[in-house]
């Protein structure tokens, strides 16, 4: 077990000067700071019309900031490139190689991955949440900060995300060409925008599962939380045995 | 020069790209294709033109999404190849003129992007045929509509090549592409986006009121680009090798 958290933690130490540690940060900052210049030009207009939906000022929150701010997107966009560059590392230095010939258990190797993958991703998620909470008080919504909300908000992403982050490190994992899974994940994000809006369809496409996590009256949780479960263990266990059969030499 | 070019298209001939480059818009097509299909009352219950429908479901998160996505992933394989191998340095160290290889490795990435546009309309085209479009071709939306997209987007071209060339860590002109182009869709909405030129390809596809009276992505768009690609050659020409 020690070994595996050495494992974890040099895996977390090889990112130190990476793009991840900004990018974390900074696209839930942009995001944010784009949901601030909006409700500074149309605050009242999107409470009035969220009212009439039956949203109160929390949940309006959350809609503009998951679909007119385009956090949809961002979201698995940010995944993909993280995904991509969490293998690139290795493959650039010929690290991956180095490590591989060392008496270290390939299936540990590839969960330390899997686990710093979903360690950032949630790190930004938390991020995302923490500010757009802080982003309802600067504004004084009515009503108190509705903290299960943005919990359920919070847990659907997460989920969704980590069925995601499985598809797409499995992808970076058998392909040292970064183009091929960055390409997938691209053309996988951006088609499934409109085939999403099929229920049926958008089950059977990890891609598409983001946007069915705002935790909002209508909304269908169900289909992110199983899709996002059943990808992620179908992923890590593809990933796991691709890895495991991997060659030194490849 | 011709040699060099044809060098650049050498080295990406087993990295995939092409495969991405016509497989994307097909697939951007397919996905605008059936969401036409599935609000095909709504989208002709006011007798309106199929072709141009088929455009408009198919192109909205091409030219704001997809394209300048892929146009990052293509500036960021010309320079990769470079890095991984070091041949940068050892290209670098060569008597071969350096703006040659500037303006191969650039010259090269703009018509692998165009190549993506011709297969987006191209792919439009087949598929108005295959649902029965009626009417004729309307080549002046499928495609003059998307060349002036692209070249629209020449800013964008130049900056992601530059942040590309410039930066051996793929992610930053990756992440610098994508996290630009994201925000495209709603700053296109804005009557600032004169200021953002990734909105340039979307104002020159889908158009939008403020389009109408100008010509500002057409003008701004080429000359952004002469700018920075010239700016862009003399930073190369006096880069050092060990950089």
């Amino acid at each position: 077990m020690r070994k595996f958290f050495d494992l974890l933690s040099t895996d977390i130490l090889k990112q130190k000067r990476s793009l991840i540690w900004p990018a974390i940060f900074l696209v839930p900052l942009i995001t944010e700071t784009l949901l601030i210049l909006d409700l500074y030009l149309r605050r009242d207009f999107l409470l009035i019309h969220g009212a009439k939906k039956g949203l109160n000022a929390w949940q309006t929150l959350i809609l503009e900031h998951h679909l007119s701010l385009l956090w949809f997107m961002m979201l698995p966009m940010t995944v993909t490139v993280v995904c991509v560059v969490i293998y690139y590392t290795e493959n650039a230095s010929g690290g991956l190689r180095y490590t591989l010939s060392l008496p270290v258990g390939k299936v540990r190797l590839y969960l330390s991955k899997w686990l710093t993958t979903v360690g950032f991703v949630g790190l930004m998620l938390l991020c995302d949440t923490l500010m757009l909470a802080a982003t309802g008080k600067i504004f004084h919504l009515p009503g108190d900060l509705d903290y299960q909300l943005f919990m359920r908000y919070f847990l659907n992403q997460a989920v969704a995300a980590l069925g995601l982050a499985s598809l797409q490190l499995w992808l970076s994992s058998i392909s040292s060409n970064v183009i091929v899974p960055l390409a997938t994940g691209f053309i996988g994000i951006t088609t499934s925008f409109f085939l999403a809006q099929n229920q049926n369809i958008a089950r059977v496409i990890p891609y598409a599962h983001v946007i069915y996590t705002m935790p909002l009256p209508g909304e269908n949780n169900r289909l992110a939380l199983e899709g996002g479960i059943f990808f992620a263990a179908t992923f890590l266990l593809i990933g796991l045995y691709c890895f495991s059969k991997k060659d030194v030499t490849e | 020069m011709k040699k060099i070019i044809r060098l650049e298209l050498l080295k990406l001939k087993n990295s995939r790209i092409f495969l991405v480059i016509t497989l994307a818009p097909v697939f951007m097509v397919f996905q605008g294709v059936a969401n036409f299909l599935r609000y095909y009352d709504i989208f002709t219950s006011r007798g309106q033109n199929m072709w141009y429908q088929i455009y408009l479901q198919s192109s909205v998160f091409y030219v704001s999404a997809l394209f300048p996505a892929l146009i990052a992933l293509i500036m960021v394989s010309l320079a990769r190849i470079e890095y991984v191998s070091g041949g940068l340095r050892y290209y670098l160290t060569l008597p071969v003129k350096r703006s040659y290889v500037y303006a191969a490795k650039l010259l090269v990435g703009c018509m692998l992007s165009l190549l993506n546009v011709l297969v987006f309309s191209l792919s439009l085209l087949v598929a108005g045929k295959v649902i029965g479009a009626p009417g004729e071709i309307p080549y002046d939306i499928i495609l003059t509509r998307l060349l002036l997209a692209y070249i629209a987007s020449l800013p964008v071209m130049i900056v992601t090549f530059l942040l590309s060339i410039n930066f051996s860590q793929m992610g930053i002109p990756l992440g610098i592409g994508i996290g630009l182009a994201t925000p495209s869709l709603l700053v296109a909405n804005t009557r600032y986006w004169v200021f953002y030129p990734w909105t340039y390809p979307i104002m020159a596809a889908l158009g939008g009121e403020l389009f109408k009276n100008t010509y500002f992505p057409f003008v701004a768009g080429p000359l952004i680009f002469v700018i920075l690609t010239f700016a862009g050659m003399r930073w190369f020409k006096e880069k050092d090798v060990l950089d």
